[in-house]
């Protein structure tokens, strides 16, 4: 319609234009050209609006992967697997005081100590039986000697409650070895293991509270605050059997020696045989 | 004098060219109309002349000798004429991608009967899929590891990796604390570990989500599977070493001679995409074990690293640890521009 009414306008205007071919022509030509670019630009905004629309599909696909990831939650996590299969032969415990984490299970730990209970041994306090010397009990835990913090910091009633000499000591006044926080609390609060076949059997807190040996990570997450808490997440610590729930995890003193808990230094179990070829 | 065909051809087809041998003239003029001509038949029940036949017959027979030629012997035992067979059916099977659930089981079936005759070991092969919402991943504390190496054996036993070669899929690089550039890394150390000043950088595949090598495989033997493997084929690999070339991680390795895997130390537990036994001129790589991760094990480097340094995990399960580790800890990866998206990364504690 455009084109017709164009030549009739061209029309109407003939003389003018009949003076001049090559005007006509060059008119002719550009108002087509005009219509070429009406077009396209007509063509191009419908086109803009259509990328438009695809846009924010398009900002999606830029979000970095470690953060899509973290988006995306599977109804199957672990794609119908478990791990119980392998971890036969591993008593567990549900791991306690835990908040904001799944329920998680860290392999039981008293049944491994070899003289438990401890109670039966130590019916007497520490200074009573050293007395007694050999003749009473055999030397025990001779070679234990504690590599854990400073000597101001911890000694063995830090973790191991001995309520007798405790009382005892702070009763008569003299002077308590125990750390800071201990002196200044836990001689009030300190009330468990009153019965003597039951002295020894467990940790305890700070304050005094007793801590099954089962759930130590509470004794050395009073301190160690930082690795416990990677540790209840997942980036601490050594998972049991495999990656499929349950998730069953080692204790601290699964991988550490409370008495000594620095892993020790010492030769790779083998050399690399590949060219020192670098990354880059 | 066809009996050869019999040893060196399967047998559904033998029953075949038995009946139009024995029964029908020896070349019927006719062929049986009814019957839909595809595969063999489409050579085998042609209409042709006697000389043409025995032409044919004899090209067959020198090709055939020379990929088994202990089977066209009229003397050879069963046993060797099923090994042959058996390596027949392996030869001219398909592309793992376009088997279906009977032909896998079938070339399971075929490589762990072929290695018993070889070595009397009973192997359990699998060939499980990807399970469904799972995406694996990896995260690796460069502050807990301190270059102990025995992530590395274990691997090497796991895998059944070459002895000879002393192939091994996992590089630890000891680098100076204060420099992340692993261009001044030292991955030959031995000595006591760790050293004074230094900390400890584990490298194997990274199962990028963007993998450039499997773009580069001219002939689609790797791939990336929906759990986030990247496999390989290694029966459809024809060792171009394109996909060496094209990672950025120096993660895949290339099997130069015969794998040699002492017998007694051979892992029978494997898997069609993971450690089973390779052979000479594949590529090979980290798979996450496949044989154990899709049965809900930790890969076995996780398993026997004893600082707790690796960590392994489904990327969806928002309560996996490889989550909270994401979530919780300053993560990094190797060359995060290339746009390779590996699934490993690192963290500090």
């Amino acid at each position: 319609m455009t084109s017709i009414k164009n030549i009739n306008m061209i029309m109407t205007d003939c003389p003018a234009l009949l003076k001049n071919w090559m005007g006509y022509i060059i008119h002719i030509r550009a108002t087509k050209l005009m219509q070429v670019k009406f077009l396209s630009f007509g063509l191009l905004t419908v086109f803009l609006f259509a990328c438009d629309t695809q846009a924010p599909e398009e900002h999606v696909k830029h979000e970095p992967f470690t953060l899509l990831i973290q988006k995306k939650s599977s109804e199957t996590p672990s794609g119908g697997l478990t791990t119980e299969p392998y971890l036969r032969g591993i008593q567990r415990e549900q791991v306690q005081g835990i908040p904001d984490r799944s329920t998680f299970f860290l392999a039981e730990r008293v049944s491994k100590i070899t003289h438990y209970p401890c109670g039966e041994c130590h019916t007497r306090t520490v200074s009573e039986l050293k007395k007694l010397g050999n003749s009473y009990a055999p030397k025990a835990h001779w070679d234990i000697s504690l590599q854990h913090a400073s000597k101001d910091l911890m000694n063995c009633q830090t973790c191991h409650p001995n309520s007798r000499m405790n009382t005892l000591h702070s009763l008569q006044g003299a002077p308590i070895e125990f750390n800071h926080a201990y002196q200044l609390c836990g001689q009030c609060h300190f009330q468990q293991a009153r019965h003597p076949n039951s002295r020894m059997n467990t940790l305890h807190s700070l304050q005094g509270a007793p801590i099954e040996f089962n759930h130590a990570y509470q004794l050395c997450g009073q301190c160690h605050f930082q690795q416990a808490r990677d540790w209840s997440g997942g980036a601490h610590g050594k998972r049991l059997g495999g990656w499929a729930s349950p998730r069953v995890i080692k204790n601290c003193t699964g991988c550490h020696n409370a008495h000594n808990p620095r892993l020790e230094k010492r030769w790779p179990s083998r050399a690399s045989s590949l060219p020192n070829l670098t990354l880059e | 004098m066809f009996s050869f065909l019999e040893k060196i051809l399967p047998k559904r087809r033998i029953k075949q060219s038995e009946a139009s041998l024995s029964m029908k003239p020896a070349f019927p003029d006719e062929p049986d109309s009814t019957q839909k001509t595809t595969g063999y038949e489409q050579v085998l029940n042609q209409k042709q002349s006697r000389r043409k036949a025995m032409g044919t017959i004899f090209k067959g027979l020198t090709a055939g000798t020379a990929l088994a030629s202990s089977s066209c012997s009229p003397f050879m035992d069963a046993e060797k004429r099923e090994e042959a067979e058996l390596q027949w059916d392996e030869y001219f099977k398909g592309h793992y991608k376009l088997m279906t659930d009977q032909e896998k089981e079938e070339t399971v079936q075929r490589l762990t009967r072929l290695h018993a005759m070889k070595t009397q070991q009973q192997l359990s092969m699998s060939y499980t899929p990807a399970k469904k919402g799972v995406l694996f991943g990896y995260a690796f504390n460069i502050s807990k590891c301190r270059g102990y190496m025995d992530c590395v054996n274990a691997c090497v036993k796991e895998n059944n990796q070459d002895r000879k070669s002393k192939m091994q899929y996992i590089k630890i690089f000891e680098n100076k604390k204060g420099s992340m550039g692993l261009e001044t890394a030292d991955s030959n150390y031995f000595h006591e570990v760790p050293a004074e000043g230094h900390f400890y950088m584990g490298t194997q595949c990274f199962q990028c989500e963007n993998p450039p090598c499997t773009k580069v495989c001219p002939v689609s033997a790797t791939w990336k599977e929906p759990d986030g493997i990247v496999v390989i084929d290694y029966d459809w690999c024809i060792g171009c070493r394109y996909c060496e070339a094209a990672c950025p991680y120096w993660a895949r390795r290339f099997n130069w001679g015969e794998p040699q895997v002492p017998q007694e130390e051979v892992n029978p537990n494997q898997h069609y995409l993971g450690n089973r036994m390779r052979k000479k001129g594949v590529m090979e790589k980290c798979t996450f074990c496949i044989q154990r991760t899709r049965t809900g094990k930790n890969p076995a480097c996780a398993e026997a690293c004893p600082t707790g340094a690796r960590i392994f995990g489904n990327l969806l399960d928002p309560n996996s640890e490889i989550r909270w580790v994401l979530a919780n800890k300053k993560v990094f990866r190797l060359k995060e521009e290339l746009g390779t998206e590996p699934k490993f990364w690192y963290f500090m504690d």
